[in-house]
């Protein structure tokens, strides 16, 4: 168990004012990113990632954190001010947002969303602090067949879950552990599909590939569909009263079941891999217009359906981090770009970080509760300016972008040859995208792949090639179970589905 | 019809990985048990098992906009172009020129907005990167 003198530690860690200062930039561009619609959060991150080399892991990742948190509350903004979710996660708070802006009290719609997203994210983080140590431990006693098998179990979810159809989630996954094979074989250390080029004898570069996958195939489509100087056009009614500025106590705490339903319904699905906040947004607000009195309110301005949906997208984000700290597998692609940060400042995420790293893991803790608070101060203060922001043309955003992911991979590589990579990921990014392959499947894939070869290897080697050997492992045969259930439960509703 | 034809062509593309590829790119190991080809042959067979599944799967409604793709692909020339110029001159030179064909591209003629895209921001980011991080870029 992690020593009290380390966790306090790390929380001491994390409450300077450098921390501070780090936590707080990084949630106010969250919520600058997050309320243009087209870039958003993870954007924002992977860009941010080489940027972050020159400074100490822990104000490094607690800045990416803050990008993280603060993206969820600014994706609010555009989505309640002119109907276009800055992120798909806040497409549910439109749905009550936006026609509370239409009747002239958008203030009043952003400040309910901001408040129930800070509610939502600290209860996950409570949850996270809770239990992601003990769960660790049990981690610790899992060996690499066990970890294989959940890496299986893993792959069988988020290839079911993330995507239209299972055949195209499969085979994006298939795809992204074939990208992760490039460079030497962790058996032999032979080389592989290196075509020549010996700076791919070091396996593709994660942020080439993730920035490009994620950050500049989006701009390469933003910039194909946009228009001659386009940019959001809001109406600001002037003659707001007090009570349609802000949200007073008695709306909060009327609210605090369908936020503490939301934050639960997020903290959950957060904790599987691939489920999502879009998800959660959903069906968070679908059981609060189940169970209310007055279902037909929703929809014209009820201030629960922003409640529910903005808890529960934002207690994703906490509960993301659950498998990654504790597991090391990352469950959603905000998840995978924290977890490449990690491994870029050299630490390994997985059960025995909280061993090894303990006093780092409490220190992220401690930000990401900075970061909440932090969003609510900076909330208050920016989302009129946010409202703004989301005015300035696509043109100068997205060149801007691009400038920055060239530079930020550049960086990160060490060269112009990452940067081919990332044009080239990016290619690859678009079309699979247009083809409706997700590219979210495949950088899990991508990043996860090598540990899962390596992970083959030494089961193969400790089942001495014998599979019948499983029957020793009962968790790990459990867990490929599990996931053989899943995959036919999976393709048989998908099935359904077409019929 | 579209995912018949993607379907289709990752197969093919896995039969290809499968035959032609990694055989030519990976090294023939006769010991251990996992080779280097093991996991990149399992995922062509995976390929080309969900790749004949999506082929004959009842096609869902997948509208590709061709036209909007060949603009993106031009885009990305522009930006391999730009890059390429980024490699011979500095970045500093070649990323105001870049952004400013860019938002040219999308129909930007405000010269308030080409000033500030063009000018301002990549010589920010050039100069946050080299005095302020001092990392070379290159």
């Amino acid at each position: 168990m992690v020593d009290l003198s380390v966790i306090l530690a790390g929380f001491a860690d994390a409450f300077t004012p450098i921390n501070l200062m780090f936590v707080v930039c990084g949630v106010m561009l969250g919520q600058f990113v997050g309320a243009m619609p087209g870039i958003g959060p993870v954007m924002a991150m992977a860009i941010a990632i080489p940027f972050t080399f020159v400074i100490d892991p822990l104000p490094a990742i607690a800045f990416l954190v803050g990008i993280n948190k603060g993206g969820l509350v600014g994706g609010a903004v555009p989505a309640i001010l002119i109907n276009t979710p800055g992120t798909p996660d806040a497409a549910a708070t439109a749905m009550d947002g936006h026609p509370l802006a239409q009747q002239g009290k958008p203030e009043k719609a952003t400040k309910m969303a901001l408040y129930s997203s800070v509610t939502g994210d600290t209860f996950s983080d409570i949850v996270l602090v809770t239990i992601s140590a003990p769960l660790a431990l049990v981690a610790l006693k899992m060996g690499p067949v066990e970890i294989l098998a959940l890496m299986v179990f893993a792959f069988s979810v988020i290839a079911g879950l993330v995507g239209k159809s299972i055949s195209k989630g499969i085979i994006a996954a298939a795809l992204g552990m074939l990208a992760a094979t490039v460079g030497l074989d962790p058996e032999h250390a032979t080389p592989r599909y290196y075509f020549g080029y010996f700076e791919l004898f070091d396996g593709l570069s994660l942020a080439a590939v993730a920035i490009g996958m994620l950050a500049v195939a989006e701009i390469l489509r933003r910039l194909a569909s946009s228009k001659k100087g386009a940019s959001a056009t809001i109406d600001q009614p002037k003659d707001m009263t007090a009570a349609d500025r802000r949200v007073s106590f008695a709306e909060y705490w009327a609210c605090r079941f369908t936020m503490l339903r939301g934050a639960a319904i997020g903290t959950i699905l957060g904790a599987l891999p691939g489920v999502g906040s879009t998800a959660a947004a959903f069906m968070s607000y679908a059981a609060t217009k189940k169970s209310s009195k007055d279902p037909d309110s929703f929809g014209k301005g009820n201030l629960q359906g922003i409640a529910a949906a903005e808890s529960a997208n934002s207690a994703v984000m906490g509960a993301n981090l659950i498998p990654l700290l504790t597991l090391g597998i990352p469950g959603s692609v905000g998840a995978a770009l924290i977890i490449s940060a990690f491994v870029i400042h050299g630490i390994q995420p997985g059960p025995l970080l909280f061993e090894e790293q303990g006093r780092l893991v409490y220190g992220l803790f401690g930000a990401m509760i900075m970061a909440n608070f932090a969003n609510l101060f900076v909330g208050q203060l920016g989302l009129r300016l946010w409202s703004f922001v989301i005015r300035a043309p696509e043109s100068v955003i997205f060149s801007t972008a691009i400038l920055l992911c060239i530079a930020g991979v550049y960086l990160a590589t060490g060269g112009v040859f990452g940067v081919i990579i990332m044009l080239m990921a990016a290619a690859l990014g678009y079309v699979m995208t247009s083809f409706g392959f997700s590219p979210v499947i495949f950088i899990i894939a991508f990043f996860l792949g090598g540990r899962f070869e390596i992970a083959l290897s030494q089961s193969l080697v400790l089942l001495d090639g014998n599979v019948l050997a499983l029957i020793n492992y009962p968790i790990a045969l459990a867990l490929f179970a599990i996931a053989l259930i899943t995959m036919v439960w999976m393709i048989w509703a998908d099935r359904q589905k077409e019929l | 019809m579209t995912d018949r034809l993607t379907g289709i062509a990752v197969i093919l593309f896995g039969a290809a990985l499968f035959f032609l590829i990694t055989p030519a790119a990976t090294e023939t190991v006769g010991y251990g048990w996992l080779r280097p080809n093991t996991v990149p042959n399992v995922m062509a067979v995976i390929m080309i098992l969900a790749g004949t599944t999506l082929a004959i799967s009842t096609p869902q409604e997948q509208q590709i906009d061709f036209p909007k793709m060949a603009r993106a692909a031009g885009f990305l020339l522009v930006i391999s172009i730009g890059l390429w110029a980024m490699a011979q001159w500095r970045y500093v030179f070649v990323a105001p020129m870049l952004a400013l064909v860019l938002m040219v591209l999308v129909g930007e003629r405000r010269w308030p907005w080409l000033l500030v895209g063009a000018v301002v921001l990549p010589v920010t980011i050039s100069f946050l990167i080299e005095y302020v991080l001092e990392r070379p870029l290159f």
